[in-house]
């Protein structure tokens, strides 16, 4: 044998792998292969309370959506057959408008709403049981896919899809104060997020715009507020891609004084107090949302103090939730020692909330709180 | 076009693959996640995969691929969790050679690790093609058409790999 022969079956030696892949492993490929062929995208669902705002700009012009799902084929990718049921029945309205702004497209699909639409129900429809569902589909204004949930650049940037209500100040109510939700996934590179909240129809003879954009929140960047005449419009200043709709709805489905009764309560949220610091036990807990957490966990690390933004907003971020509210509505005077809910999200069952609490100084401290199973 | 479902992929190329992807990320975990990815790749790309379109140089490829895009990725994790379990693995392979001697064997262990080091620490250009011929056992001309290079110029990173490697045991 000479030295290069030598040399090959020493490299062949020390360069071969024995090493085999577990069982464990082969299953789970085959596991989400299975998955994926079931066509069930990853289902997320994040829901938040409480005061909040998000931003945007918009240039464009509306256009077909005929190669996109349509709301009821999302509502099946989600597993919720009730809900393709009702993006199907004649209440339901198809929409299929199109922005495009900045580096996006925005179509909104459709929106139904109604009582008992969804197979997935929370606390919050014990006490509002009428539900809107919107689904709106956002694509690169290129062509190129958006990355895959499962990519490490999803949710790059982060988009906010919201309702907002002609005549009131859109960082008070929007989806975050409307008990609002979202499921989200990604099909052939569009993004599709479905929303609910409380029922807008109630709103239908003031007007009621849907917002979506890059951003996690809304304020007064995102979206100007006419204080004469209750016109919200996009922020021209904005730099980010947004799009408004104007939500074409019945208004003999207008409520009047229900939706006067329905501000009155979510301009003036009860406050829900909870106090420890291992675990949240107040029974005094009054919040929808809050009950849900009442024996939740709380994350030691997760506690930190808040940041401020340039427009005044408390931000916090815990393991990628990020949030950023006004703190004008959220403690009253002189409150201080109580943790109240400011979001809520997570996945099914493993849901966390985002906890914010004003000491005696003044000094706003955030927390993750692990729903208890 | 037979194509082929993610069982039979796996069983006929599995071992292979995981191989490879262990050999290039360098520990357990960011190959276990290079090998997943590889094979959920490949299911999305199904329709290109048929027996008689060589599934493993195909499957190698994506995984080169993956790992080139997510490569400050795994570089991230090597730090948190460096190598570790692939020694295990590695003096397994090694005891099952012929050697007759003991001393022979250690030997032989000495002059592997040293190799193995050794080819880690070359760049990806000599490194890829020299892990998809020696680990996935690849031919020159899957080699090429995997990485879209001329027959030639794989020869030439070989050759050049080999020449790095000899020089370092030269050394040793």
């Amino acid at each position: 044998m000479d030295k290069n022969e030598q040399l090959e079956k020493l490299l062949k030696q020390a360069l071969s792998s024995t090493a085999e892949p577990s069982e464990a492993l082969n299953l789970k490929i085959k596991y989400r292969i299975k998955e994926r062929k079931a066509m069930k995208p990853v289902r997320r669902r994040i829901a938040v309370a409480l005061i909040a705002a998000f931003t945007l700009i918009m240039s464009g012009s509306a256009f077909a959506a005929w190669k996109l799902l349509s709301p009821k084929q999302v509502a099946e990718n989600f597993g919720d057959k009730t809900l393709a049921k009702a993006f199907d029945s004649v209440n339901a309205v198809q929409i299929n408008k199109s922005v495009t702004s900045g580096d996006y497209t925005f179509t909104l699909l459709g929106m139904t709403s109604g009582k008992n639409l969804s197979d997935f129900k929370s606390s919050v429809q014990d006490i509002h049981p009428d539900r809107t569902y919107a689904v709106v589909s956002i694509e690169r204004k290129d062509g190129s896919p958006i990355p895959a949930m499962s990519d490490e650049n999803y949710n790059e940037p982060p988009f906010i899809v919201s309702p907002l209500i002609k005549g009131q100040k859109p960082w008070q109510v929007n989806i975050f104060t409307m008990n609002g939700g979202y499921s989200e996934c990604v099909v052939d590179g569009v993004i599709y997020r479905m929303i609910e909240c409380d029922s807008i129809e109630m709103f239908a003879d003031r007007g009621v715009y849907l917002y979506a954009g890059i951003g996690s929140f809304i304020d007064n960047q995102t979206v100007s507020y006419n204080e004469e005449t209750g016109e919200i419009t996009l922020n021209a200043n904005n730099k980010e891609a947004g799009a408004l709709f104007e939500l074409p709805l019945d208004v003999k489905k207008a409520d009047h004084e229900k939706a006067e009764q329905y501000l009155k309560d979510l301009l003036n949220p009860a406050s829900e107090s909870i106090t420890g610091d291992e675990t949240v036990n107040d029974s005094e807990y009054v919040s929808d949302w809050g009950s849900e957490f009442a024996n939740g966990i709380v994350i030691p690390e997760s506690i930190k103090e808040v940041t401020y933004d340039e427009n005044g907003l408390a931000c916090y971020e815990y393991n990628g939730s990020k949030v950023g509210i006004s703190l004008d509505f959220l403690f009253k005077d002189g409150e201080a020692g109580v943790w109240k809910i400011v979001s809520i999200n997570g996945d099914g069952e493993d849901q966390i909330a985002i906890q914010f609490m004003k000491d005696e100084n003044g000094v706003v401290t955030g927390r993750a709180v692990k729903k208890a199973k | 076009m037979d194509n082929m479902d993610i069982d039979s992929l796996v069983m006929l190329y599995g071992k292979a693959v995981y191989g490879f992807c262990l050999r290039l990320a360098k520990n357990k975990d960011n190959a276990d996640d290079l090998y997943q990815e590889t094979f959920l790749k490949a299911m999305e790309l199904g329709t290109k995969i048929d027996k008689s379109n060589n599934p493993k140089a195909f499957l190698i490829s994506i995984a080169v691929r993956l790992w080139k895009n997510n490569r400050r990725k795994y570089a991230r994790r090597q730090r948190i969790a460096p190598e570790g379990e692939l020694n295990e693995e590695i003096a397994s392979s090694i005891m099952c050679t012929n050697t007759s001697t003991p001393e022979e064997i250690v030997m032989l262990r000495e002059r592997c690790a040293v190799i193995r080091t050794a080819a880690d620490k070359l760049n990806d250009k000599l490194r890829i093609p020299l892990y998809m011929y020696y680990t996935a056992e690849m031919s020159v001309e899957d080699i090429a058409s995997a990485l879209r290079i001329p027959q030639g110029t794989v020869k030439s990173r070989l050759h050049k790999a080999r020449k790095n490697l000899k020089n370092v045991l030269e050394d040793y």
